[in-house]
């Protein structure tokens, strides 16, 4: 076969293929249209939300104007083999400033001495405390209590994951609220305080309260508190702040706005305890307990007909360590993206359906676009663009007019949330912060945003394969300061 | 030169493809993301430098303003030293340290924002400032109490903004011995829009000075929000002749009201109250049996002890946990029915074992 007979049956395949290539052409760039059009509206909603919050106050403004107000929290800190920093952590939650709050540590069967740290640093002794049994999780194999420390338990169980421990601690919670907080996570000390704000000024609507997640390698950390922020000298990291930064300041702060906020980080979020046993706890069949929680919330409150809320707070801060490494970044995205697929068709009912309000109408169908649909279709983009281009379906000047476009667009939005975050927040202490921050802005969309695209593909993968297992997480702990 | 550039333009526009119009979009958007990075990067390196330069400066006036606080000047003295310096950092630094002065130390503060023009600023802004500044003008006001202060701060109640109606109603309620009770049902919107418990604290506030319009407003009752608020403010007060009117109360449909009825009892602890404290027993709605249990044992009914034998069996973990412990509360006959009570098996024997065991290793 010569080299026109090869050209010929090219050219052939082109023109059969072209009105379905275009259909293909044309259903990518709406959906990827759709998504930026979504960018922009949550920008703008982001925006508003942070102009009308309240005056910003000193976290010693903050004691004086709202301790009075506010309700008791049991603080849950579930653990999985952190012998190397819970008790630096334990110390710093119990510093907290906040009036009436526990803390209780749940070791969920552990493999290292995470347990013998604990006791040891706090002197504690087994203790008896009744329970409700209202969640279900592995059995308890011991509580732990000490007369020094009356405001911490310590909870040792047999292992079931994170959900499990969780749920352990919400049956031995005595307060209405009840804070899930990541064991290697590091709050702010008057970040309890500025979270429970909803809760204070809405008691009987509110369900649900997330705050900021923020990247906290690179910066200093001292006696477990964040010192003096900076950037993560590690590329990895850095992509991550850009990301949290537009997740957490621009997305969740928008949907929260329209009342459709359909995920609270793992990592720090407030709830009512009575509702969350309403919906029975925390699910011990996805490895997106975090999401799966807040769909059963609203759910459970539409099923029931409650007038209710589920906020996202801007002002309180958890910090937490991003991995930096590919393998483990990887490894995180590819189980997130399973979780949200496990929430998202374990709730799909709930998909355009009028029963569900704005969670259903707005919330659930932007899920579908980003999480279910999302990945995919970019993925295909960067497949089918280039092949099209090839087969001639478009030209050279369309491909990358496009490609700019998407590029530039993806540049501008995260420029957006710098800008939110510069304007109302300023938690980057230097102008070279701003400065990094634009050029990863730009970088990311070389690669990185590829290869995220490239794990959730996976993720979504191994959700149709139906695995479940959580995979190993390694960290290389805070800097000290 | 210029019509040559016009001509460009225009034939840029005139010919504008669907081509064109994306690659022009992309050059608008990374030139407008790239200028406001590059202005943002710029204005807070200037911000910064300038906040360095405010903060040595504040710093000193910090200084100023603790010598001032020891050397007891008057205001003519105080009115001269800080002639010219800007009104919003004294205001700034003052409200910092009055958080952790009282006494005569922290009339002198006042005494210092009043004479270099800070509560006269804030009199002003309260009225014709964005809504921050309203916040700033109520936080200053709130420690002021002559009737230009009162009647800027009854007028930011019917201030549009909720959390300035709230703030307001806070300072007055702290400040004006003749804010009503009634007036603050009303301008706060109570029972309707308005949720905060803040709204409690403001309640007792008021409630202190005006006991008796509590118990009216009480008597006549219908919104829920309102009788929660005012049962929590009347048990804080603690006044024996509120009694009758909250036991009404306990007839009341909703849940909420009965609870707060009972912890309005429970913190009064009066011994009239027994008869619909060991009622409320029997509640249909658990956490009312709760709260009756929680009332019986502090208040010390040991009429209670049979009913709250029952209780022990309730179908609710938190009203069997809550007999429990009352019955622990009730002294020797109390712990004796529950000793007796975890001889069994079933739900009551375990609560009662769980407690008991809870008490002796405590």
């Amino acid at each position: 076969m010569n080299w026109g007979e090869i050209t010929n049956i090219i050219d052939g395949l082109a023109l059969a293929v072209m009105p379905g290539a275009l259909v293909v052409s044309i259903f990518i760039i709406l959906v990827m249209g759709a998504q930026n059009v979504l960018y922009v509206i949550q920008l703008f909603l982001a925006y508003s939300v942070l102009r009308q919050r309240r005056l910003h106050i000193s976290p010693s403004e903050a004691w004086q104007q709202l301790n009075v107000t506010t309700m008791p929290i049991s603080l849950l800190v579930p653990g999985y083999n952190e012998e190397a920093t819970i008790v630096e952590n334990v110390r710093s939650m119990l510093s907290l400033h906040y009036p009436n709050f526990e803390v209780i540590v749940i070791n969920d069967g552990s493999s290292d001495n995470t347990l013998k740290a604990v006791i040891d640093a706090y002197n504690l002794k087994p203790i008896v405390r009744p329970y409700e049994e209202a969640v279900n999780h592995k059995p308890i194999r011991g509580l732990y209590g000490s007369k020094n420390y009356p405001n911490l338990i310590v909870v040792d169980k047999e292992n079931g994951g994170k959900s499990d421990a969780l749920n352990a601690g919400i049956n031995l919670a005595r307060f209405p609220l009840f804070c899930a907080v990541d064991a290697d996570s590091l709050l702010e000390s008057d970040a309890l305080l500025r979270a429970v704000q909803p809760f204070t000024e809405d008691p009987e609507r509110v369900v649900a309260v997330g705050g900021t997640i923020r990247i906290a390698n690179g910066c200093s950390v001292r006696a477990g508190r964040v010192t003096k922020v900076d950037m993560p000298t590690n590329l990895v990291a850095l992509f991550q702040v850009v990301e949290y930064l537009r997740a957490f300041l621009m997305a969740r702060l928008a949907w929260s706005k329209l009342d459709a906020l359909m995920l609270i980080s793992g990592a720090f979020g407030i709830f009512k305890r009575g509702d969350a046993i309403k919906v029975g706890g925390y699910s011990h069949d996805t490895v997106g307990e975090d999401m799966e929680i807040i769909i059963k919330l609203h759910r459970y409150m539409r099923e029931q007909g409650r007038d209710y809320r589920v906020h996202f707070v801007p002002d309180p801060v958890c910090w937490t360590e991003a991995p930096e490494s590919l393998s483990i970044l990887g490894r995180q995205r590819r189980r997130w993206q399973r979780g949200s697929l496990e929430a998202f068709f374990k709730h799909k009912k709930m998909l355009l359906n009028p029963k569900y309000g704005v969670a259903g109408m707005l919330g659930f169908p932007h899920v579908l676009l980003v999480d279910v649909l999302g990945p995919p279709i970019e993925v295909m983009g960067y497949i089918m663009m280039p092949l099209f281009f090839w087969m001639g379906v478009f030209s050279l000047d369309f491909f990358l007019a496009y490609m700019s476009l998407s590029f530039i667009f993806g540049v501008t939005i995260s420029v957006g949330s710098l800008i939110l975050e510069e304007m109302e927040l300023r938690r980057f202490p230097k102008p070279a912060h701003l400065a990094i921050l634009t050029a990863v802005s730009i970088i990311e969309n070389f690669g990185y945003r590829q290869l995220n695209n490239l794990w959730r593909i996976m993720g979504t993968w191994h959700f149709m394969l139906g695995r479940k297992e959580w995979g190993k997480m390694t960290r290389a702990g805070f800097k000290k300061g | 030169m210029e019509a040559e550039w016009g001509k460009i333009i225009s034939s840029f526009f005139s010919d504008l493809t669907f081509l064109r119009a994306i690659w022009l979009s992309s050059i608008v958007l990374g030139a407008l993301s790239s200028f406001t990075m590059v202005g943002l990067v710029v204005a807070r390196a200037i911000n910064n430098k300038r906040d360095e330069k405010l903060q040595a400066h504040l710093k000193k006036l910090r200084l100023r303003i603790m010598e001032f606080m020891e050397s007891g000047s008057d205001l003519e003295t105080l009115q001269q030293n800080f002639k010219g310096e800007n009104i919003d950092h004294v205001r700034e630094m003052v409200m910092q340290l009055l958080g952790s002065v009282k006494g005569d130390t922290r009339d002198l503060l006042i005494a210092l924002l009043w004479g270099v023009g800070v509560r006269d600023k804030a009199l002003k802004s309260i009225k014709i400032g964005d809504d921050i500044e309203k916040q700033k003008a109520i936080e200053v006001l709130s420690l002021f109490s002559d009737m230009d202060v009162l009647a800027a701060l009854h007028m930011a109640m019917d201030d549009e903004n909720q959390n300035i109606r709230l703030m307001a109603a806070e300072a007055l309620a702290e400040n004006d011995p003749g804010l009503s009770v009634t007036e603050l049902v009303e301008k706060l919107d109570i029972g309707g829009t308005v949720r905060s418990r803040m709204l409690r604290e403001i309640f007792l506030k008021v409630g202190r000075n005006h006991v008796k319009d509590l118990v009216d407003l009480l008597e006549g009752v219908a919104i829920e929000d309102i009788a929660v608020l005012t049962l929590y403010a009347i048990g804080r007060v603690q006044d024996y002749s509120a009694v009758p009117a909250i036991v009404k109360q306990m007839k009341s449909k909703h849940v909420n009201v009965r609870a707060e009825a009972l912890r309005a009892l429970n913190a009064i602890g009066h011994p009239k109250c027994m008869p619909a404290v060991v009622a409320a027993i029997y509640d249909e709605a658990w956490p009312v049996r709760a709260q009756a249990a929680v009332c019986a044992g502090n208040i010390g009914f040991v009429e209670a002890i049979e009913p709250l034998i029952e209780l022990l069996d309730d179908e609710e973990w938190w009203a069997r946990f809550r007999a429990a412990e009352a019955l622990v509360k009730l002294g020797a006959n109390g712990m004796a029915a529950l000793k007796n009570a975890s001889n069994g098996t079933g739900r009551s024997a375990q609560i009662a074992q769980l407690v008991l065991s809870e008490k002796e290793a405590a």
